[in-house]
C-alpha cells in the first residue's frame, strides 16, 4: 500500500516537472519554472521506488556539484582552447586562424617579457619565501616566549587580500620609505626595484603561511630521535641539518609546490602594487617592467580587447602551470624515496 | 494612436525650442520660469526609469543631483551611475552581454565609437543639433553623441607666482617663452616659496598614465591645429607620424620633466599633482579646467588661468578646448522619447545648464547658454573659447592601446632614461608598429 | 650561554613580529590625519587621532564606496557560497569514496585534474559561457549573485571535494553497512551518520575557501563588474579608489575598512582559522 502510494506520488511529480519545463514559462518567469521543474524532478526520482534506487541517489548527488564545475571550469576550459585558434572577440567569432594568436604573442616583446619576468619572480619568491617561512618556523618552534603570539602576528598578512595590501604598500613604498630615507627616490620608480619591491610584499604576505605548514612538519618530527641527537652530542645546528630538514622531505615539498604555483598566479598584488609600472627600455624596446603573465592576460584581453590573443596567452600560462607543477611534483617526490 | 501622440509631442517640441533659439536671450528667462520646452513633453515620460551611465567620476554627484530634481518636477526617473571614462566600454560590452544596456549612455571618442556604434540611435532630428558644433558624427555623417560639455587643457598658472616672478602670463606662447620662464622660477624658487616650476605626474603604478600617454598625446595632435584638422591623427592610424612636429613636442615635454617636481613626476598620483600646485608648490601644472571641483577642496586664493601649450617654436595662441565625450542613447532603448527628452531638458533649460556649467565647472556647448561658468579654471576657458582661440583635441581617438604605450615611453623620459631624442624615436616605431 | 642565545633568538622573533605588523601600524596612524598631514609626515603619530572616525565616516558614506552594501553583498555570497560548497562538495566527496562504479572513479580524476587549471585559463570563456547559459535557462549569472555562487562552487569544488573525500576514505564503512541494514536510505545514512561525522574537516573547508572568497577580486570584478549593484568589498575597495580618487586618507581608510572583519573574525577564531588553512593546504 505505502509501496504505491510513494509510486503515485513519484510519478505525480515526474509528470509535473515534464509539465513545468515545457509549458511552466507561460505562467512562470523562465529561470523560476526551470527551476520548479528540477526540483520537482529530483523529488520525483528519490521518491521512485525501485531497486536501483541507491544509484539514482548517487547520481543526484553529485549533480549539482558536477553541473556547476562543468559549467565554469570544463567547459569553458576545452571552448577555451577552441577559441585561442580563432577570431574570437568575448561574444563571437568570424573565422578560424589556426596558429595565428600564437604566433602573435611569440613575437611579440611584451608577452616573452612577461613571460620572462615571471619566471624570475616566481623562482625569487619560492626562494625567499621558503627561507623566511622555514626560519620563521624554526623560531616559533624553538624555546621562546609567546610563541603563539607570534605564530598568529606572522599569519596575519595572509588573511587579507593582495588588493587591498598592494595599495597599502603602494603607500609605503611612495611614502613612508622616502619619509624615512629622505632624499631617496621611491623603490617603484626603478624597473629591479619594484620587481623587488613586488617580491617583497609576496613574502611578507606568504611567508606566514608556508611557516605554518613547516610548524605542522617540525612538529611532527618524533621527539626521541632529536633527543637521541642531542645525547651524542650533535650541536643545534647540525641536528638541524642531519636530522630535521631530511625528515621534513615531504613538507619542503608541498611547500614548493604552493609557493611555486601561488608566485605564478599571484594576480592582485601586482595589480595593485605596481600594475605593471615602470616601465623600461630593454634592446631598444620599451616594456612594463613589472608585468606578470596573469596582469599580461587581463590587460590583453580586458583593456585592449583582444580576447583571442588574450586566450592563447592563457592557454600558454596554463601549459606552462601544469607542466611545472607536474615536474616539480615528480622531482620532489623522487628525492623523497631516496632520502 | 501613442505613435501619433508622441509624434505630435515632438513636433510641439521641436516647435517651441526653435522659438527658443531663435530668442537666446529669451530661453533661459523663459525656462526659469518653469521650463516651458520640457514641460510641453512631460506626460510622455511620467513613471518610467532610465538609465545614464556617466563615465566622468567628477560630476557623479551633480548629475544625481539633477536627477533627483528631474523626477521631483517630472517624474521621470534617472538613475545616474558613474564608472571611470577608460572602462566604459569594459561595462557597455558586459551589459550588453546581461542586457542590462543603460538608456544613455557616455562614450569617449572614435574608439569607443567604432566599439558601440551598433547600438547608438541617430539623434539626427535633434532641436540641439544646431546649436553646437561639438556634436559627434557617425560614420555616415548622422549625429550620434549628445555634447553635454566643452572642456578644455592648457599650461594652468599661479597668477601670484608669475607676477611675482615678473613674467606675464600673455607672453607664453612659444616654447623659448616657456624655458625663460621656468629659468626665471627655477632661480627664484626660494624666493617664491615653491618646490618646482612645475607640476607633472607620470608614474604608471600611481595610475597616471592617460595623463601623459593620453592627455599630453592631445598637445602633439592638435595644439595649433585649425578644429576639424584631423591629419595627424590619420596619419598616426597609418602608423606614420610628423617626425618634425613629434621632435618638437618631444622638446616641449622633456622641458617640462625637467623642471617637474621629481617626486611627484616619478611616484606621485593624479591627487598629489593638482595638491602640489594647489597648495603654491609649483606655478603651473599642465591639466585642464576638470580640476576645478578638486581645486575648490584647497581654497585657493591667488588668480588662474590657462595658457597655451605653446611646444613650437612658431607662436601657437590659443588652448585645446573639446567635448571631452558624448553622450549616446541605446538605439534599442524601451525609452526612446524620454531619453530624447531628458537630453533636451538638460541642455535647453536653465536647471540643466546650471548643473553642467557651474555645478560640473564645464563650459557649455550650446550657442544659446547664457549662464557663465564660476570657476576659475572654466572662466579662463571661456574666454579662449568666446576669443575663437582654440585648437582640437583628438587624444580620445587614438589607436586603442596606444595611451598605455605612449605612457611607457614618457615615464622612461621622465625618469631619465631617455631623452627628448629617444622619446621621439620611440614613439615613432611605436606608431608605426615596430615595437 | 644557553640563555643569551635564547635571548637572541627571542629579540630576532620579536624584531621580525616587528616588521610584520608594521604596516598595520603605519595604516592604523595614517588613517587618523588629513590628506597633506600624511604627506608631510607619513610616520609621526596623528595630531588629531579624532579625524579616524571622520575619516571612517565619510569613507563609509561615500556613494562610489558604498562600505554597508559592499559588506552585505560580502557576506551574502560568501556565506551561500560556503554552505553550498561544503553540504555539495560533501555530498559528492561521498559517493566518490564509497562508489565502486566506473564513474565515480572518473569523477575522482575529473575534479583532481582541474586542479592546475589557472584561473586566467577559463575566466575569459567562463564568461562567455555563463552569458549562453543565461541565454539558455534564463537565470542571469552575469551581474547576478546565482552567477557568482555557481562560480564559486565550481572553483571551489576540486580541492574541497580532496579534502573531504581523504576524510571520509578513513572513516569504517561498517558504520554505514550497519545502518542500511537497519533499514536506512542511502540518503538517510548520508546525512544522519556520515554528515556530523565530517564536522572537522568541514570547517577546514569553509575556512579555506572562506578566505579565499572573501578575498576574491578578479572573479567577482568579471562576473559582477566593478560598478554594479552586487558589489563584493575588494570590488568596492578598487572601483573606489580606480574611479574616484588618490587621496591617501581615502584610500587607507576603505583598506583599513575593507580588512577589519576578517581581522576581527580572526582574533576570535584565530586556533581554528590557522589550523583549518593549514591542514587544508597540507591535504591539498
Amino acid at each position: 500500500m505505502k509501496q504505491r502510494i510513494r509510486k503515485i506520488l513519484s510519478l505525480l511529480l515526474l509528470c509535473a516537472a515534464t509539465v513545468l519545463a515545457v509549458a511552466g514559462t507561460l505562467a512562470l518567469p523562465r529561470g523560476a519554472a526551470y527551476l520548479a521543474a528540477a526540483l520537482c524532478a529530483v523529488a520525483g526520482l528519490c521518491a521512485l521506488p525501485t531497486r536501483r534506487h541507491g544509484t539514482i541517489v548517487r547520481v543526484l548527488f553529485v549533480l549539482p556539484l558536477v553541473t556547476a564545475f562543468t559549467a565554469t571550469i570544463i567547459y569553458p576550459f576545452f571552448i577555451g582552447i577552441f577559441y585561442s585558434f580563432t577570431d574570437w572577440n568575448g561574444v563571437g567569432f568570424s573565422e578560424f586562424i589556426g596558429l595565428a594568436n600564437y604566433k602573435t604573442i611569440f613575437t611579440s616583446s611584451e608577452f616573452l617579457y612577461s613571460f620572462a619576468m615571471t619566471l624570475l619572480f616566481a623562482l625569487l619568491s619560492v626562494l625567499l619565501v621558503n627561507l623566511v617561512a622555514f626560519s620563521l618556523a624554526l623560531l616559533c618552534t624553538s624555546r621562546i616566549r609567546g610563541a603563539r603570539f607570534y605564530r598568529a602576528a606572522f599569519f596575519v598578512p595572509n588573511l587579507i587580500g593582495g588588493l587591498v595590501l598592494g595599495y597599502v604598500w603602494q603607500f609605503i613604498f611612495n611614502r613612508v620609505f622616502t619619509a624615512v630615507f629622505a632624499g631617496t627616490s621611491s623603490m617603484l620608480t626603478d624597473p629591479n626595484m619594484a620587481l623587488a619591491a613586488l617580491i617583497i610584499v609576496f613574502t611578507w604576505q606568504y611567508a606566514g603561511y608556508i611557516m605554518m605548514i613547516y610548524i605542522t612538519g617540525i612538529q611532527s618530527v618524533p621527539q626521541d630521535v632529536l633527543e637521541a641527537a642531542e645525547v651524542d652530542g650533535a650541536s643545534r645546528w647540525s641536528t638541524l641539518c642531519r636530522v630535521t630538514i631530511p625528515l621534513l622531505a615531504n613538507t619542503f615539498t608541498i611547500c614548493l609546490f604552493l609557493t611555486l604555483v601561488n608566485s605564478f598566479k599571484q594576480f592582485d598584488l601586482n595589480y595593485a602594487l605596481t600594475n605593471g609600472g615602470p616601465s623600461r627600455l630593454l634592446e631598444g624596446k620599451v616594456l612594463y617592467s613589472t608585468q606578470l603573465l596573469t596582469l599580461d592576460i587581463y590587460k590583453e584581453a580586458l583593456v585592449n580587447y583582444q580576447y583571442s590573443t588574450g586566450q592563447a596567452k592563457a592557454v600558454i600560462f596554463f601549459i606552462v602551470l601544469a607542466c611545472i607543477s607536474l615536474l616539480q611534483l615528480r622531482f620532489s617526490r623522487k628525492r623523497e624515496v631516496e632520502m | 494612436m501613442k505613435r501619433i501622440v508622441s509624434a505630435l509631442l515632438a513636433v510641439a517640441l521641436v516647435a517651441s525650442l526653435c522659438g527658443c533659439g531663435a530668442a537666446p536671450a529669451g530661453t533661459t528667462s523663459q525656462s526659469a520660469g518653469g521650463s516651458s520646452a520640457a514641460q510641453t513633453s512631460q506626460p510622455s515620460g511620467e513613471g518610467t526609469t532610465i538609465k545614464l551611465l556617466n563615465g566622468k567620476i567628477e560630476i557623479d554627484q551633480q548629475l544625481r543631483d539633477y536627477a533627483a530634481a528631474y523626477e521631483q518636477e517630472y517624474g521621470v526617473r534617472v538613475e545616474v551611475e558613474s564608472v571611470a571614462g577608460a572602462d566604459v566600454t569594459t561595462y557597455l560590452t558586459s551589459y550588453l552581454v546581461s542586457g542590462e544596456m543603460p538608456d544613455i549612455f557616455y562614450f569617449g571618442g572614435e574608439s569607443d565609437y567604432q566599439i558601440l556604434k551598433e547600438h547608438m540611435a541617430d539623434l539626427s532630428g535633434e532641436s540641439w543639433v544646431s546649436h553646437t558644433t561639438a556634436t559627434f558624427e557617425g560614420e555616415n555623417g548622422e549625429i550620434v553623441g549628445f555634447p553635454y560639455a566643452v572642456e578644455g587643457i592648457g599650461m594652468v598658472y599661479n597668477g601670484d607666482i608669475l607676477e611675482q616672478a615678473g613674467i606675464d602670463p600673455a607672453t607664453l606662447t612659444t616654447i623659448d617663452a616657456y624655458r625663460a620662464a621656468f629659468e626665471t622660477l627655477e632661480s627664484k624658487k626660494d624666493e617664491l616659496g615653491i618646490d618646482a616650476p612645475v607640476s607633472l605626474a607620470a608614474s604608471i603604478a600611481a595610475g597616471c598614465s592617460w595623463i601623459t600617454g593620453m592627455h599630453q598625446t592631445g598637445v602633439y595632435l592638435g595644439q595649433g591645429l585649425a578644429q576639424e584638422d584631423d591629419s595627424l591623427l590619420q596619419l598616426m592610424f597609418e602608423g606614420k607620424v610628423d617626425k618634425e612636429r613629434l621632435d618638437q613636442y618631444a622638446e616641449w615635454e622633456a622641458l617640462l620633466c625637467q623642471y617637474a617636481d621629481p617626486y611627484v613626476l616619478q611616484s606621485g598620483s593624479y591627487d598629489e599633482q593638482i595638491a602640489l600646485w594647489a597648495t603654491g608648490k609649483t606655478a603651473f601644472i599642465c591639466q585642464g579646467n576638470w580640476i576645478d571641483p578638486s581645486i575648490a577642496a584647497y581654497d585657493i586664493t591667488f588668480p588662474c588661468g590657462m595658457a597655451p601649450l605653446a611646444f613650437d617654436e612658431e607662436e601657437t595662441d590659443g588652448v585645446i578646448s573639446f567635448p571631452p565625450s558624448w553622450w549616446a542613447i541605446y538605439k534599442d532603448t524601451a525609452n526612446m522619447d524620454t531619453c530624447k527628452e531628458f537630453l533636451e531638458n538638460i541642455a535647453f533649460t536653465e536647471a540643466g545648464q546650471q548643473c553642467l556649467v557651474v555645478d560640473c565647472g564645464m563650459v557649455s556647448p550650446f550657442d544659446f547658454c547664457e549662464i557663465a561658468p564660476e570657476t576659475p579654471l572654466a572662466v579662463s576657458l571661456m574666454d579662449w573659447v568666446s576669443a575663437g582661440k582654440t585648437y582640437p583635441w583628438y587624444a580620445n581617438a587614438m589607436p586603442s592601446g596606444m595611451d598605455e604605450s605612449i605612457a611607457a615611453i614618457y615615464e622612461l623620459m621622465a625618469n631619465g632614461t631617455i631623452d627628448a631624442q629617444g622619446f621621439s624615436d620611440q614613439v615613432e616605431s611605436l606608431v608605426a608598429g615596430e615595437s | 650561554m644557553a640563555k643569551k642565545k635564547d635571548l637572541l633568538l627571542e629579540l630576532l622573533t620579536a624584531f621580525f613580529a616587528l616588521v610584520c605588523v608594521s604596516p598595520f601600524y603605519l595604516l592604523v596612524i595614517n588613517i587618523g590625519k588629513s590628506s597633506t598631514e600624511i604627506i608631510t609626515d607619513p610616520i609621526g603619530w596623528p595630531e588629531d587621532p579624532g579625524r579616524l572616525l571622520a575619516n571612517v565616516t565619510s569613507v563609509t558614506g561615500h556613494s562610489m564606496f558604498s562600505f554597508w552594501n559592499a559588506l552585505r553583498c560580502s557576506v551574502t555570497i560568501t556565506v551561500v557560497s560556503l554552505v553550498l560548497l561544503v553540504v555539495l562538495s560533501s555530498m559528492t566527496a561521498w559517493v566518490i569514496a564509497r562508489g565502486r562504479a566506473w564513474w565515480t572513479r572518473f569523477l575522482f580524476v575529473f575534479f583532481l585534474s582541474a586542479m592546475v587549471i589557472p584561473f586566467q585559463a577559463v575566466m575569459l570563456p567562463m564568461l562567455s559561457t555563463y552569458r549562453d547559459i543565461s541565454d539558455l535557462v534564463g537565470i542571469p549569472l552575469l551581474r547576478s549573485y546565482e552567477g557568482i555562487v555557481l562560480a564559486y562552487l565550481g572553483f571551489g569544488s576540486s580541492l574541497s571535494v580532496f579534502i573531504l573525500h581523504g576524510f571520509i576514505k578513513g572513516i569504517p564503512y561498517e558504520l554505514e553497512e550497519a545502518a542500511m541494514i537497519d533499514g536506512s536510505s542511502p540518503e538517510g545514512t548520508f546525512f544522519r551518520i556520515i554528515f556530523p561525522i565530517l564536522r572537522p574537516v568541514q570547517v577546514t573547508v569553509l575556512i579555506l575557501n572562506g578566505i579565499w572568497i572573501w578575498n576574491d577580486f578578479l572573479l567577482p570584478s568579471l562576473l559582477l563588474s566593478m560598478n554594479g549593484e552586487i558589489k563584493t568589498l575588494p570590488i568596492a575597495f578598487a572601483s573606489f579608489i580606480g574611479t574616484y580618487v588618490k587621496q591617501w586618507d581615502l584610500i587607507l581608510t576603505a583598506a583599513f575598512l575593507a580588512m577589519i572583519p576578517v581581522v576581527i573574525l580572526f582574533i576570535f577564531l584565530q586556533r581554528y582559522l590557522i589550523k583549518g588553512m593549514v591542514s587544508g593546504a597540507v591535504k591539498g
